[in-house]
């Protein structure tokens, strides 16, 4: 039955995307947002401001690094460059993922694709690198409003149960689920063919945690440079040889 | 007028977290406009997503060595160990990657119990 109820979900790639957002990407990442519904609670946010913060911000290290400088009084001014500065990731996310969609194939004004851009976060992208090798390029627009649809939807929850409950949860059984996300999406990393693709998971993956404590946040900027550098001259190599 | 805004201590978390919004607008609004520039099969747009890879496992593999929230809660041998195993047996059955999760979580799960109660 159950099978059968998910053979027809997968068959409309909306809702195909939709039942993605409910399983294993969702649960890992709305759990991460119970764990920032948690913090938001302790810092003294109101619901409303929490719950705006996830919608409009839709990216963890700007939510983090908000309710920390708000609780700490910070100037607009400082708000705005720290959060610019530690999101320089996204910038390359939705490069990346823009290309995936093919967003060409559809008319959309530039507004909505600047909507659906917002949505591109790891977890959408990386769900959008996995599903772009089985589904065909005007297929993986749907899917991923669908995505982002169940990703927000179960992250809207995960928050409100964090913000709400963050008193009694205990941390220890939340790491669980927490623990979903960064094991997932290498494994979804891992699972590049191409060699190009494959040295800059294994290259970013050793240099990010590495440099992180020298060089805080950029260290996800600089060890993306240097693995995709990486992955270009392996790329090269390959081609010269062959 | 801006001070009118500032000093209202109602609207300032808004304020604030337009300001936040404003920041990660930027990087989004210049990766749609710079997308229609770049040529799909081209190799500085394999590069781009190179960078992404790269990015995003640098990104998770530094909430497993260097987590915050709940995650910061647990072991970091518990962590590793169980993310190894996870990724040893998805090497192993690459064909079912949520074998490999599953394991890991499992692992992960055992791991902790083991912490509370042991």
């Amino acid at each position: 039955m159950f099978t059968k109820i998910k053979l027809f979900l997968k068959a409309n790639n909306y809702s195909h995307g939709l039942l993605t957002g409910f399983s294993f990407p969702g649960i890992g990442m709305s759990t991460a947002m119970l764990g920032f519904g948690v913090y938001a609670a302790e810092a003294g946010l109101n619901i409303y401001l929490c719950m705006s913060s996830l919608l409009v911000l839709w990216s963890m290290p700007g939510m983090v690094i908000f309710v920390s400088l708000y609780t700490a009084g910070t100037p607009i001014l400082l708000m705005f460059t720290t959060v610019l500065l530690a999101n320089v990731r996204q910038f390359f996310l939705v490069l990346s993922g823009i290309k995936l969609l093919n967003l060409e194939n559809f008319k959309i004004s530039l507004l909505q694709k600047l909507f659906w851009a917002h949505f591109i976060s790891p977890t959408g992208w990386a769900e959008l690198v996995r599903i772009s090798k089985e589904l065909k390029s005007n297929e993986i627009f749907p899917f991923f409003k669908g995505l982002s649809f169940g990703l927000v939807s179960i992250c809207i929850l995960g928050t409100y149960i964090g913000f709400k409950l963050f008193d009694i949860l205990p941390t220890h059984l939340i790491a669980i689920p927490v623990f979903i996300m960064p094991l997932y999406i290498t494994i979804l990393m891992l699972k590049a063919t191409d060699i190009f693709y494959r040295v800059a998971v294994v290259s970013g993956g050793i240099l990010g945690p590495i440099l992180f404590p020298y060089i805080g946040d950029w260290s996800i900027i600089i060890s993306g440079f240097i693995g995709a550098t990486f992955g270009l001259f392996a790329h090269k190599i390959q081609t010269t040889n062959k | 007028m801006i001070e009118k805004f500032t000093t209202n201590t109602d609207l300032m978390p808004w304020i604030l977290l337009l300001a936040a919004a404003l920041g990660i607008f930027l990087w989004r609004f210049f990766g749609v406009l710079l997308s229609n520039k770049i040529k799909n099969d081209s190799q500085f747009s394999k590069w781009i997503n190179a960078v992404a890879y790269a990015m995003t496992t640098g990104l998770m593999l530094r909430i497993i060595f260097f987590p915050t929230g709940a995650l910061s809660s647990t072991e970091l041998f518990d962590r590793l160990l169980a993310f190894i195993i996870g990724v040893v047996v998805f090497l192993c059955f690459p064909k079912k990657p949520i074998v490999g999760l599953i394991i890991g979580i499992i692992t992960f799960g055992i791991l902790i119990f083991y912490d509370l109660y042991f």
